[in-house]
């Protein structure tokens, strides 16, 4: 159902680390290595999500909380998800007493790049209106493909310059959705 | 649910033939926010929305438009409808404040919302719009399913004078017109209308569903949208609001006064624009409606839909909306609701 | 007119030249979107929503969902097979077979069994549904706002307890979903609710971004902290047609496989029908099967063709089976049909009990393009498996970036305002973290969509009983829903607890689930 869940399932090994043929400049595969730190932190983070979601909920115009109204729901999803968060906090916890290595998930590697996935994520939402469609995702395209580790300048300007032309006329001319032309003269 | 699709065709331009360069150019237009004094309207893609769900009153009353707009060749642009649901319509209000001047962003409005903003005690009022035109008026139909044990308006009055927690009705937001009506009878009929229970759904489909289910007793709301369950004999129609009769399934109605209760009552829905409109861009606007309404294709729809015609543009309209919205205020202080 | 003769009507429809086009359009749309390792159905449709954004008539549009649906579903098995990585945890027993045959020289097959399985259950399980369809709506009638409630409930605990490997963490997935949903202004009393009193919130945040942002975003963003950006390694496809087959399958193999599709669809179809969080459980429940019985058992994780046959027709049948409650009900079970849901609305159906009676086109119009969208999909997806082949073998680093242009499109085509792009990168973020943290995602989804609906349902009831909770029991039908759903939230931990009762060490007893439990 999800995207991702083949990796709950533990049962697929990867298919991605016989790789062969790989390009200059690709990433390295890191895989599951132990660090008990990043579940306490979210387990923090979502015991004070909670909290402020409980302000947001008092915060709804109207008095109590009979079932009827509208903060009824709100309050129980935001007591429930209080409770929730502190159990996963404390489930963590106690892994952590249990075994000294922790649980094993996987570090966050490439935090550097990951930054500057979203950077430019962020940069091309700006953009793309002035700049207008084209040229910003063939920019953002070749951009983003170096961040993920693509060594081939060439390549990845052709396929830019192709998937955004190619988009761009095929949503606008075939499919009437509205994508801006920017600063091109279309 | 909410509607998807309202912002996706803020980003849409028509396709339909030699329309796209036209539309195009209109697109460029949109981020400046509307037409700037002097342009002509539309240049644009005019879009309605109705603030409410999918097969209500205002959508189709709103569907009817864009068709007629549509196939008369009204306007160069196309016309784009689309459902914003909650709230009574306080919801779509809200977000029609987002596209302040911007004389393309319609809203379909009507005594139903008068009632809802009424009953939310909303911030924001019909006074935040331009209103452009009344439209139609339509007639209140109470009905039941086919097997209930309720054979006349008169059973499901007398049932509730004399234990109002026996009867359960539904329809329309709660707060519009639709309670509005119920309670008038049976405050009419000499019984305590604070006591009644009402289920509002936001949607003539919802509503219909809980009728049929059992969940309500009585439905209550424009005569429309029941027409096709009474035509297939799944709820029988016990009256309308209207003291003129109205002739559905080629059968005409009786009337609330024909069972012996003095109302008088029609629903009426219209048409306002985002607020911020010049004078000028509101009389483009109305000019558009007023050729709308003057086409044989649009009195076809009004008569086969049962809509009454009526019809107020501009600074009457306006004047209209704000008495309606006093006196509704006034009837909700009466009834306690 | 009975069900045979609307079906009709509905091939009336959809045999058009131009819908036929649509349907193809679809197939091959969804077979190279979802054929790109990690992206499954759910995203697919998700990232090919505003190809129809225009489309002024729901059918074409409806029948190009059910191709993308299916061509999304087989690429998404090529993956498994050849490349090992599943796209979604339906296609999890797919690969462990499906490799392990691929990598013995018969990927020719392995695709086979999958692709006809697919065909042979979507056939089965669409004339099911295409006769259950209207009853059911019948049934669907009688339902009160207290039953919608607990149908809901129920949809949502199966989807978080049956699925995913963590009850805490799925339900807390589910309840980040729910809050999501409350973002807006409340349908019954207007008022705004966890908008930050910003106004741009008041309209909720829309499906579209929610689903785009924690799937593809996420998605790509997880790849890229794992360092997966190389390209896998494909297993190449062996030799083309050999002697004594037929459709790539040899005798043998055909004898194998077709009691298995039997199998696979008539486990896959009831599955889907019921809330019980889509296709995972049903595959699973035929592979289990198919090795419990099969003479080769000791075959089954070196490549038994029956591992491929029976699950990958059980999932197909789901679909028509996650139809039943979408269409009659309004009601998704899983992220799949939550995504068809929000593409249903952007034309302003409201699937629902009336639907039958109000768009009777539209519906045997899909129902009959499920029909067309698998014969498409076996007359096209065979023979152009070597470009599938090659559409896995670009390199990761531009696929990835393709994903994100395209989920770029999807979100900006559905607002246009810089403030919704990022609260979708915001999501995206989220996504992300919930997969390195293990949470499932598809509770989140489907807790977004039917969270605010079931708290409509909720209030209603309680308006309709004047505030008595006791509502939500006195009718037996809700009761019997929600005892079921306290049931879902249990079976899980059944093993354990019996195991505990019998003073047995728990840890060899395990969890009924598909994989560890903390």
């Amino acid at each position: 159902m999800t995207g991702s869940d083949s990796r709950e399932l533990g049962a697929v090994p990867d298919g991605g680390r016989a790789g062969h043929g790989a390009e200059p400049g690709e990433l390295d595969v890191d895989d599951a290595s132990s660090s008990p730190v990043g579940p306490l932190i979210a387990g923090v983070v979502m015991i004070g999500f909670g909290i402020l979601m409980l302000t947001q909920t008092l915060a709804i115009k109207g008095e109590g909380f009979e079932p009827e109204g509208p903060r009824f729901m709100p309050m129980l999803a935001t007591v429930v998800w209080l409770g929730l968060s502190t159990v996963y906090l404390v489930q963590q916890l106690l892994r952590m007493a249990r075994s000294r290595d922790g649980l094993p998930v996987q570090r966050f590697a490439h935090s550097g790049r990951v930054v500057a996935l979203l950077v430019l994520l962020v940069a091309y939402a700006y953009a793309i209106d002035p700049v207008g469609y084209i040229i910003s995702t063939a920019v953002f395209f070749v951009s983003a493909a170096r961040v993920l580790g693509s060594g081939v300048l060439a390549r990845d300007v052709t396929v830019a310059v192709g998937l955004s032309v190619g988009v761009y006329f095929v949503f606008t001319r075939l499919l009437g959705v509205y994508l801006p032309p920017g600063v091109l003269p279309l | 649910m909410r509607a998807s699709r309202h912002s996706a065709l803020r980003r849409t331009t028509a396709a339909a033939g030699g329309l796209v360069l036209a539309a195009a150019v209109a697109g460029c237009n949109q981020t400046t926010g509307g037409g700037a004094a002097g342009q002509a309207f539309p240049s644009d893609t005019i879009e309605i929305m109705v603030p409410a769900g999918a097969g209500g009153g205002w959508d189709s009353t709103a569907r009817t438009m864009q068709e007629v707009v549509q196939n008369e060749d009204l306007v160069d642009e196309s016309v784009e409808v689309f459902n914003v649901e909650g709230g009574g319509g306080a919801t779509g209000l809200a977000q029609l404040q987002e596209d302040s001047g911007n004389p393309h962003a319609l809203m379909m409005t009507g005594l139903v919302m008068l009632g809802a903003l009424e009953l939310a005690d909303s911030e924001v009022s019909l006074d935040n719009t331009t209103p452009i035109a009344v439209l139609t008026s339509e007639a209140e139909a109470f009905v039941v399913p086919a097997k209930s044990p309720f054979k006349t308006i008169n059973d499901v009055i007398d049932a509730y004078v004399k234990d109002p927690s026996s009867v359960t009705f539904g329809g329309g937001s709660a707060g519009g017109s639709d309670q509005l009506v119920a309670a008038e009878l049976v405050q009419e009929a000499g019984g305590d209308a604070s006591e009644m229970e009402y289920i509002g759904y936001s949607g003539g489909g919802e509503a219909i569903a809980g009728i049929l289910s059992g969940d309500v007793e009585v439905g209550v709301s424009g005569i429309s949208e029941f027409t096709e369950q009474i035509k297939g004999g799944k709820m029988r129609l016990l009256a309308v609001s209207t003291a003129d009769p109205v002739e559905v399934n080629g059968e005409q109605a009786p009337t609330l006064q024909d069972a012996g209760y003095d109302v008088d009552f029609a629903n009426w829905r219209g048409i306002v624009a985002a607020p911020g409109l010049s004078d000028e861009q509101r009389d483009q606007v109305v000019e558009v409606i007023d050729e709308l309404h003057g086409t044989d294709a649009w009195k076809q729809a009004l008569a086969d839909n049962n809509w009454t015609d009526f019809f107020k543009t501009g600074d009457e309209a306006e004047k209209f909306i704000k008495d309606e919205a006093e006196k509704t205020k006034q009837i909700y202080e009466e009834l306690g609701l | 007119m009975n069900s045979f003769d609307s079906l009709l009507g509905g091939f009336a429809t959809v045999l058009s030249p131009e819908n036929l086009l649509f349907a193809l359009i679809g197939v091959t749309l969804g077979t190279l979107v979802g054929v790109l390792p990690g992206i499954g159905p759910a995203v697919t449709i998700a990232l090919l929503l505003p190809v129809t954004y225009n489309f002024e008539d729901p059918i074409p549009a409806i029948i190009m969902f059910a191709g993308i649906y299916y061509g999304a579903m087989y690429g998404g098995s090529t993956t498994a097979i050849l490349l090992n990585t599943p796209g979604e945890s339906a296609s999890v027993a797919t690969a462990l077979e499906g490799h392990e045959m691929a990598r013995r020289g018969h990927a020719r097959a392995a695709l086979a069994t999958a692709a006809i399985g697919s065909f042979v259950a979507a056939v089965i399980s669409t004339t099911l549904l295409a006769f259950v369809a209207e009853p059911m709506a019948a049934i669907a009638v009688t339902f009160r706002a207290t039953d919608y409630f607990a149908l809901m409930v129920l949809a949502l605990v199966t989807v978080t307890a049956l699925v995913g490997n963590s009850l805490v963490r799925g339900l807390l997935s589910l309840l980040l979903g729910i809050m999501i949903g409350f973002v807006g202004l409340d349908a019954v009393s207007g008022q705004s609710r966890f908008t930050f009193g910003s106004i741009s919130l008041f309209n909720g945040i829309d499906e579209v971004l929610l689903i785009i942002g924690l799937f593809a975003i996420g998605e790509t963003l997880y790849v890229l902290v794992r360092g997966r950006t190389r390209p896998g390694h494909v297993t190449p496809l062996g030799p083309g047609h050999g002697r004594g087959q037929f459709m790539s399958m040899n005798r043998d193999q055909w004898r194998r496989s077709w009691a298995p599709w039997l199998r696979g669809a008539g486990v896959g179809f009831p599955f889907g029908v019921l809330p019980s969080g889509g296709a995972e459980l049903p595959t699973f429940l035929s592979y289990s099967y198919e090795k419990h019985r099969s003479k080769g058992r000791e075959e089954f994780g070196k490549g038994a063709i029956e591992g491929v046959a029976g699950p990958e027709a059980a999932n197909n049948a789901s679909f028509s089976g996650v139809l039943v409650p979408l269409l009659t009900l309004g009601l998704p079970t899983s992220a799949t049909a939550a995504v068809m849901l929000v593409a249903f609305q952007i034309f302003n159906i409201k699937p629902g009990p009336q639907l039958l009676e109000t768009s009777p086109d539209l519906v045997w119009a899909l129902i009959a393009s499920l029909f067309v969208g698998n014969l498409a999909l076996l007359a096209i997806n065979l023979p152009l498996i070597r470009l599938w082949v090659k559409v896995l073998q670009i390199p990761r680093p531009v696929l990835y970036a393709g994903i994100l242009v395209f989920a770029g499109l999807g979100i900006y085509s559905v607002s246009g305002s810089v403030s919704d792009i990022l609260i979708a990168y915001g999501v995206g973020v989220v996504g992300f973290l919930m997969r390195q943290l293990d949470f499932p995602i598809a509770p989140a989804i489907l807790g977004a969509i039917l969270g605010p609906e079931l708290e409509n349902q909720f209030r209603r009831s309680l308006n309709i009983s004047n505030g008595d909770l006791t509502v939500f029991v006195d009718r037996p039908l809700s009761a019997t829903i929600l005892a079921i759903a306290v049931l879902a939230l249990v079976l899980p931990y059944v093993p354990k607890i019996v195991a505990r009762l019998r003073g047995k060490p728990v840890e060899t007893a395990g969890k009924l689930a598909f994989a560890d439990e903390d």
